[in-house]
């Protein structure tokens, strides 16, 4: 580390300082002086040599202050050392006045350009130095990798500069305490402890305190002594500036740790939906095999025993191929919303398809349909919207028996078209309406089948209906057994 | 003649579960698991239907559909995964008769088969009227009654009608009705066929969200359904 420190300077000693360089030159000059009248040269030498001695007094000294103070001791010195008669501050010859106030004059005038001089190429210097140690700790800053590594240099470069103890309060965000990192003036070691939230206020007013913010959150405090708030106008900008590039390598480094879980997180996602699809890509085929050899089964055996056994395959296999076709959906809709090609398809040829494709399996089950009397067309994913109409059809189905009644109803109210399918069964526990649509939501009681519970297939419903723009619900109804209705825009 | 059929699939369950469903119809069958194999026996083999999964390990089933249809006028039934649904209707205008989406139930795969049988070759049926449960369509006098009363059609949907009933069971696609009926196929005369559709289901049906005849393959065209 190749920052320079900066001493906070106390006033008096300064002061004195510049008194003792003041009265250190003027003593030179007197003596010089004395050697001279000793050699018997003429007095405009003498004073020659006092305007020297307050050019280099003015450059040895800060602040014009010191400079007019020199001239003055200069003057005084010369008329009490080398005008008659010595020893006093009163003249004889009245010509001296005029050769004070011309010498007092040019004093003046030569150490207040002197210092102006010194004063501009001192603000140079320090503007010089400034961006220098900016530099510096810009460069190392970017060197860094990862929030720790931002928080290390930084206390560092914090410390070096003002050679004072350096504190972090990190936050953490899962506890409600802060992590309390401490490096002492000597930049050596870190001290790690906690701290707990209760305690911040009063630990903060304790020191001159800077939050730091990313993306509107307080990522972290740093404590630095209350003397560094009070040092001077260079310092300040200094530390306003170190603090403004502490914070954007801190927001460098969170936002790369977003983009860093973003990008793992699309994988895992992108993984999980390519497994999920694999899976049940593969198990179509054995379950194609396997739903037709149990229905050939269920049409050729004999024996009402092996017919029932043959039946729970057949059914238990549909159900198993209905499942992995709600999978297979759900990874194409998480997969890319893009690909939904919707385009205009009539109402009830849709709806005609859904109950065919349940009836087919529920033969037994009646299902009254309502359609409005004029062709409706809609844009959609006809697929999938039949898809969300058999997963409502196939639930109706299962908690209801036979002789029960299941209602599809369309309707249209202005922009929007209404699906509602409705039955008489035992209808939605009430706890479980709000989480009916969640994916893998198990109801807790198991009215008819343990598996229907499968939230999947309503799960599904909603993403589809939602990627179309519209939205489903689920009540129950006044006169008993449940209502599941959505809307799609027109 | 008995029927041959030639079941073109690379999975071998999948196979034995169309071969032992064909067989309870006592319909004979021949297996192939490559593209190579089914082309192979079509130019050695009496063979009368293919069922030809489209996704084989060599060569595209399009391509099968499109050689066989240089030499030959057999029945072909596709058989795909659900997400080849563009691949499908491909298939159908490349020349397939019917298709079949996995999973799919042996009814299916005997009805896809009755219905091609009925239209192709030699046995090929041609009626001038046609009746069904609560209808009767005279193709001769365009004519339709619908539950003993009779109801008007344009001309237009009397042709549409009429399409789909010489093909009753079979499963149309857009692009063939369109260059069936009006001679051409621009892709935004879908949406005029889907008005068409509907107004026949609203003449036909008792209720047109349930159709009774007119089903909607749903991303592939129409079917008139028979049973």
């Amino acid at each position: 580390m190749a920052i320079k420190q900066i001493k906070n300077t106390p006033n008096i000693k300064f002061i004195s300082r510049q008194v003792a360089i003041v009265l250190l030159f003027t003593l030179v000059a007197t003596l010089l002086s004395f050697l001279i009248e000793y050699l018997g040269f003429t007095e405009a030498n003498i004073i020659i040599v006092y305007i020297l001695s307050v050019l280099l007094a003015s450059r040895y000294t800060r602040g014009f202050v010191f400079g007019i103070l020199s001239s003055f001791v200069a003057t005084l010195s010369f008329n009490f050392f080398f005008t008659e008669p010595v020893y006093t501050f009163t003249v004889y010859d009245k010509s001296y006045i005029f050769t004070f106030i011309i010498m007092l004059l040019a004093a003046i005038f030569s150490s207040t350009l002197t210092s102006n001089l010194i004063h501009a190429k001192e603000r140079a210097n320090a503007q010089e130095k400034q961006a220098q140690t900016l530099y510096e700790i810009t460069s190392s800053l970017a060197k860094t990798r990862g929030i720790r590594d931002v928080i290390t240099v930084s206390m560092q470069c914090l410390s070096y500069l003002f050679a004072c103890e350096v504190i972090y309060l990190v936050t953490d965000v899962n506890k409600n305490k802060f992590e309390m990192i401490k490096l002492s003036s000597s930049a050596e070691d870190f001290i790690f402890d906690e701290l707990e939230q209760e305690q911040l206020n009063s630990f903060i007013t304790q020191y001159y305190s800077i939050p730091i913010q990313v993306q509107g959150n307080r990522v972290c405090i740093i404590c630095l002594p209350k003397n560094v708030e009070n040092s001077n106008q260079e310092n300040q900008y200094l530390l306003e500036s170190v603090f403004m590039q502490i914070t954007i390598a801190m927001e460098r480094e969170y936002i790369n740790k977003e983009k860093e879980t973003a990008k793992i997180e699309t994988e895992q996602e992108r993984f999980k939906s390519n497994l999920l699809r694999a899976v049940s890509h593969d198990l179509r085929t054995p379950l194609s095999v396997i739903t037709g050899a149990s229905e050939m089964l269920l049409h050729s055996l004999d024996e009402p025993e092996n017919v029932n056994v043959a039946k729970g395959i057949y059914e238990d296999s549909i159900w198993l191929t209905r499942f992995v076709e709600n999978i297979l959906s759900l990874t194409r809709i998480q997969e890319g919303r893009l690909n939904v090609v919707t385009q205009l398809e009539a109402v009830e040829e849709v709806v005609g398809e859904s109950i065919r494709q349940v009836h087919k399996h529920s033969p037994n089950h009646k299902i009254s349909v309502t359609i409005p009397d004029d062709v409706v067309f809609v844009y959609m994913d006809s697929k999938l919207i039949i898809q969300v109409l058999i997963n409502l059809l196939d639930n109706a189905v299962k908690h209801t028996g036979p002789e029960d009644g299941i209602n599809l109803s369309v309707t249209l109210d202005k922009g929007k078209i209404w699906f509602n399918v409705s039955d008489n069964g035992a209808g939605i526990e009430k706890k479980s309406l709000d989480k009916i649509f969640d994916i893998f939501y198990l109801t807790d009681n198991h009215r008819t089948d343990a598996r229907r519970g499968m939230g999947l297939g309503l799960a599904i419903c909603k993403a589809i209906v939602n990627m179309h723009g519209g939205e489903i619900y689920a009540e129950n109804n006044s006169s008993g057994g449940a209502s599941f209705y959505f809307f799609l825009n027109r | 003649m008995e029927p041959l059929f030639l079941i073109v699939e690379d999975d071998l369950q999948i196979c034995n579960f169309i071969k032992f469903s064909l067989k309870s119809q006592e319909y004979n069958c021949m297996e192939a698991s490559t593209g190579k194999e089914a082309l192979n026996a079509l130019a050695s083999e009496p063979i009368t239907a293919i069922i030809l999964d489209l996704g084989l390990p060599d060569i595209d089933g399009l391509d099968i559909i499109k050689q066989v249809r240089t030499f030959s006028e057999i029945p072909i039934i596709v058989v795909s995964a659900r997400d080849q649904d563009a691949e499908k209707v491909e298939a159908l205008d490349a020349g397939a008769d019917d298709y079949l989406t996995k999973p799919f139930s042996i009814k299916e795969l005997l009805a896809r088969i009755r219905v091609v049988f009925r239209h192709s070759g030699t046995q090929k049926e041609v009626h001038s009227v046609y009746k069904f449960a609560d209808l009767e369509i005279d193709l001769a006098k365009h004519r339709v009654m619908v539950r003993g009363q009779e109801v008007h059609f344009t001309p237009l949907e009397f042709n549409i009608l009429a399409l789909l009933l010489k093909n009753y069971g079979k499963v149309l696609t857009h692009q063939y009705i369109l260059n069936e009926v009006w001679g051409s196929s621009l892709e935004n005369d879908v949406q005029s066929l889907r008005v068409f559709m509907a107004n026949i289901r609203r003449k036909l049906e008792k209720n047109p969200a349930q159709p009774r005849y007119i089903i909607t393959e749903v991303g592939v065209g129409y079917r008139f359904a028979d049973e």
